[in-house]
């Protein structure tokens, strides 16, 4: 893991001329405008995925930018979702996207992840840098465990809530690989703060193994933070 | 309130049952679909397996009165007699008759090989020996044809057949000799017992005839009945007799009144004679009057004779009126030649002769009046009596008469008694037993077939109704419309995407 020194949130400013330098260069080499990731034209389901992300993004229009992605227990089918999503938004328009997760070293996020670039970013305000990886200048991935680390052990500190508040005002869109439920029950006051901040919930089931009262439970316990439910995202892959 | 969504959606408004949604869980629920068939034809197979072996005899019988071909029957008409006939519900429920199973019951106790049998239900998993059956009776009638009785009627059973009037005695036990026997036995049995049901009836009824010949001839008192009988018998004759002396008096009497209506004119004429003087020329004249004088005397006591008798048929009354005509003719005749007697010559000397004549005529004359009174008194004396016996015999013929119906009934009863009598001596059997044949079919209870569409047939209901309660307990989500079951208001945003690898 190799770091950048001296990234500062505001990320914003720098991101997005880190980004003007790309488009730049990528206009030299004859490439799209976009910076599409090439995992989007790896997906096979091009219209699965374009009727998902059309809906996500209508609600980017809308004014909702903190989306979060959870499941009945398949965290594979959570990344893959987050990542087609982060693609799609990516696609349609040169978003900064953030995409924060506690398993970024598993499954699909794992090889971005360890092709990312990583920086130490100062927070105004706090005393600690927070650790991020950006890939491609693209996405910038967060893992969950180094935000939480500002959190105190049974009340939420200043500084976590400052943390929190930075990240997600320094991007576009976030996507949240939301923890089980159970490691959120079990730190609820801790992820009350991130969870206050999701703008929509959205639930992968998967097909044939996910149960009705699973989906149930997961809906009940964000409805309880206020954060309505936008709708399931079927995963017909066979575990 | 998801089940009864889940419920709702397997309901179609068209087909009733929403076919494809059962398609398609039949294809998740799988392993019921394979389990079911599997266990359901093994556990038939099992079923199939176990049964006993089962040994069935049969032999038909006919109902002879439904043709027209009983004998019974046959001469129940010749003696006028109503026909018996069996109803078909008759004949099926023999099988279940008491009376008919206990008869069975005591000749198959009386069987010399009994202990050798085999008494065991068709459908029984554990056999038992007939000894062991039947040792608490320990050899006892009574107790044997009570076991015997519960258990014969589960051995054989009586079916009708397609034609009218035919059935089939049907016996299925677990050996091959115990059905040819008991088969023997019931074919047996239903003839006999046929017979004595005819018999019974028959009798029955010659007992109620008696018993009415009885109560009647207390009603109408035979005996005062046989005494008038013989009395109205005795009249008649007597009458007869009576009517007999009468017509001989009668006879007697004209007899008689002719003689002495004959001397009576002798007697005139011989007065008439003496005082005549006859002239030659008026003899021939005389003597025609003679003459027509007796022909006249002649018509006279014929017409008498004839009017002697009351009961005149219509030749006589004709021929008396044929007699009074001439008589009228020679009446005419005689006033014409007028007053001859005295031209009649030579009268004295025929006078003379007269005269020792009419000394004994005279004699004759008064004798036979006398004897002519008497006899009329005797005649009247009988006719009185006539009379008495004529009014007795009408009134014992009233008496006869006013019996008459109960008699006559009577004599109907005895008429009937002596053809239920007939009847009952020549009864035989209307339910005729074809020859017994000595074919035995082996088989099973049921047929591997009919356990094989049993199988099917359960087992699409046993798949159906366990997927349908799997699918209402499932709370898997499978695709979209599970989500619109268990979630009304949420809807599938999409599918998760696919990379390639």
């Amino acid at each position: 893991m190799v770091f950048n020194q001296g990234l500062k949130l505001k990320l914003k400013e720098e991101l997005k001329n880190t980004s003007e330098i790309l488009i730049t260069a990528n206009d030299v080499d004859g490439h799209d405008y976009h910076k599409v990731v090439k995992y989007f034209y790896k997906i096979s389901n091009h219209h699965d995925l374009y009727k998902t992300g059309n809906s996500f993004y209508n609600d980017y229009r809308k004014g909702l930018k903190s989306f979060a992605i959870s499941s009945t227990g398949d965290k594979e089918a959570q990344q893959r979702v987050i990542l087609g999503l982060a693609s799609y938004f990516n696609h349609e328009e040169n978003l900064t996207i953030a995409i924060i997760s506690d398993s970024l070293e598993k499954n699909c996020f794992k090889e971005l992840y360890e092709q990312s670039e990583f920086f130490e970013a100062q927070i105004e305000g706090c005393g600690k840098k927070l650790i991020l990886s950006r890939y491609e200048n693209i996405f910038d991935f967060y893992n969950l465990s180094n935000i939480l680390k500002f959190a105190g052990r049974d009340k939420v500190t200043l500084e976590y809530e400052k943390i929190i508040s930075a990240v997600i005002d320094n991007y576009d869109v976030l996507f949240w690989d939301t923890s089980s439920l159970d490691a959120m029950r079990s730190a609820t006051n801790v992820y009350q703060a991130l969870i206050s901040r999701f703008d929509s919930l959205s639930i992968v089931v998967n097909a044939s193994e996910s149960r009705a009262c699973e989906v149930d439970k997961i809906r009940t316990f964000f409805l309880d933070y206020g954060i309505n439910l936008k709708g399931l995202i079927m995963d017909n892959r066979k575990r | 309130m998801s089940r009864v969504r889940k419920f709702n959606s397997l309901l179609n408004d068209v087909t009733i049952l929403n076919f494809p949604l059962i398609g398609k869980l039949l294809r998740r629920y799988y392993l019921i679909s394979m389990t079911i068939p599997v266990m359901v034809i093994g556990v038939s197979f099992y079923f199939y397996s176990v049964q006993n072996v089962l040994y069935e005899t049969n032999v038909g019988f006919s109902d002879a009165s439904t043709k027209n071909l009983s004998p019974t029957n046959t001469i129940a008409d010749l003696v006028g007699e109503n026909q018996i006939i069996i109803a078909e519900e008759d004949v099926l429920a023999m099988r279940n008759d008491w009376v008919f199973n206990q008869k069975l019951a005591k000749k198959i106790h009386q069987l010399p090989d009994l202990y050798s049998l085999d008494f065991n239900s068709v459908n029984t998993r554990n056999k038992i020996s007939t000894n062991i059956l039947l040792e608490k009776c320990q050899h006892e009638e009574e107790c044997t044809v009570k076991t015997l009785l519960g258990i014969l009627p589960g051995l054989y059973n009586i079916v009708a057949e397609a034609t009218p009037g035919r059935y089939r005695l049907v016996v299925v036990t677990l050996e091959e000799k115990t059905s040819k026997i008991i088969l023997r036995e019931v074919a047996k049995l239903i003839e006999e017992d046929r017979v004595y049901y005819l018999k019974n009836i028959v009798d029955k009824k010659i007992e109620a005839t008696e018993k009415l010949i009885k109560q009647q001839n207390v009603d109408i008192n035979a005996e005062n009945m046989m005494n008038l009988s013989n009395r109205q018998v005795n009249l008649k004759n007597q009458i007869e007799e009576v009517k007999n002396g009468m017509r001989n008096l009668s006879q007697s009497i004209a007899t008689n009144k002719l003689q002495f209506n004959t001397l009576e004119l002798e007697l005139a004429q011989f007065n008439k004679s003496r005082s005549i003087g006859a002239a030659d020329s008026k003899r021939i004249n005389y003597e025609k009057y003679v003459k027509l004088n007796q022909e006249v005397l002649d018509l006279r006591t014929n017409i008498s004779l004839l009017v002697q008798n009351t009961a005149m048929s219509e030749y006589e009354k004709k021929v008396v009126v044929e007699l009074e005509a001439r008589l009228q003719t020679k009446l005419v005749e005689l006033e014409k030649l007028g007053d001859v007697s005295r031209s009649v010559s030579g009268i004295d000397k025929f006078n003379e002769t007269q005269d020792s004549k009419s000394n004994y005529t005279q004699k004759d004359y008064n004798v036979l009046k006398e004897k002519i009174k008497k006899e009329q008194a005797e005649y009247d004396k009988t006719k009185e009596e006539l009379d008495k016996l004529q009014i007795e015999y009408a009134e014992v013929s009233r008496q006869l008469d006013d019996m008459k119906p109960n008699s006559g009934y009577l004599d109907l009863l005895e008429k009937k008694l002596i053809s239920l009598k007939l009847l009952s001596s020549t009864i035989t059997t209307d339910l005729v037993v074809d020859n017994i044949g000595n074919n035995v079919k082996i088989h099973k209870n049921a047929s591997l077939s009919r356990y094989l569409v049993f199988a099917i047939t359960s087992s699409v209901f046993f798949i159906f109704l366990l997927t349908v309660i799997r699918y209402l307990f499932d709370q898997k989500i499978y695709n979209e419309d599970d989500v619109k079951v268990f979630f009304e208001d949420l809807e599938v945003i999409g599918n998760t995407p696919e990379f390639e690898k």
